[in-house]
């Protein structure tokens, strides 16, 4: 936002329509000051949240690479931010029994605390649905049953679904 | 103020209409109410016809409504209209796959995230 400050020694009547416009331009560039410009700090601000969107993406993309290699299926990761506010991105992946949720979630949180300093909270046992809760990043591990009985996805259809650099296995 | 007798809306999909909490989970000799996140054991009063839930089945939830207004730390008032809750098992999955209205974020706090990422709107 900028503010610009006009001194005229005598007062002129515009009136309206294409005329006042070129006048009033005028007189912006005769006498124009600015007084006040707040573009340095907007673009501070834009820079830091796209740095947040980064780790939280670099998070995301590695918890979805952790539950790779436990054989976790039809991992999907979602950018929910434009569609909730009180969260970045959802993963949502199916495990096929109690011991490997386990192990995807005792390696997801390994991966948070060490690598992004981030303790996750949510379920601590494996549970048809097992909710992993990192802050800006959220992960639903389901079982097939109960991944086809809530259908997330179609919740979230909106979401724009993020490219894995990985190739992840098809239920 | 949830306290046993109290009539709630179900804002799921899970078939109950109307609960009567009987028991607020964790009240020590009937003196606590149950608010926003508490969970309750209720017993189905109003069901609708051929769903998995049926009427006098008792069934636990958590409450997501209250008429008595909920002060966050941040300073906001939350009130509702009514006093409502979604019906959840003993490991605390939601028993319908979607929910209605708003819900507090403050059940995410509360380890609740999963009926908030059901809920179509969070306050």
């Amino acid at each position: 936002m900028t503010l610009v400050f006009i001194s005229c020694s005598r007062a002129q009547n515009p009136g309206t329509g294409e005329g006042a416009d070129e006048l009033l331009e005028e007189l912006l560039q005769k006498h124009g000051e600015v007084v006040y410009s707040s573009g340095g700090g907007g673009s501070a601000a834009l820079a830091s949240e796209a740095d947040e969107d980064a780790e939280c993406l670099s998070l995301a993309v590695s918890l979805a690479k952790v539950a790779s290699e436990v054989k976790a299926a039809d991992i999907r990761v979602l950018f929910v931010k434009p569609i909730v506010y009180w969260t970045e991105f959802f993963i949502i992946l199916t495990a096929f029994s109690n011991a490997q949720i386990e192990a995807i979630s005792s390696k997801m949180r390994d991966i948070g605390e060490q690598q992004f300093s981030r303790v996750a909270s949510g379920d601590t046992k494996p549970n048809s649905w097992t909710l992993l809760d990192f802050g800006d990043v959220v992960v639903h591990i389901f079982l097939p049953p109960q991944r086809e009985f809530y259908n997330l996805e179609e919740f979230y259809g909106n979401a724009t679904p993020i490219e894995l650099p990985f190739e992840t296995q098809l239920q | 103020m949830i306290q046993p007798q109290t009539l709630l809306n179900v804002v799921d999909n899970s078939g109950a209409q109307k609960l009567m909490c009987i028991r607020v989970i964790g009240a020590a000799g009937n003196q606590r109410y149950a608010r926003i996140g508490d969970v309750i054991v209720a017993v189905i009063k109003d069901a609708l016809p051929q769903m998995p839930l049926e009427r006098s089945k008792v069934i636990r939830a958590v409450i997501v409504h209250t008429c008595k207004e909920f002060k966050c730390e941040d300073g906001i008032i939350i009130r509702y209209d009514d006093n409502a809750a979604v019906i959840i098992d003993q490991k605390g999955n939601p028993k319908g796959t979607r929910v209605f209205g708003a819900i507090a974020e403050e059940l995410r706090e509360l380890n609740f995230t999963k009926i908030v990422s059901l809920a179509p709107e969070v306050l």
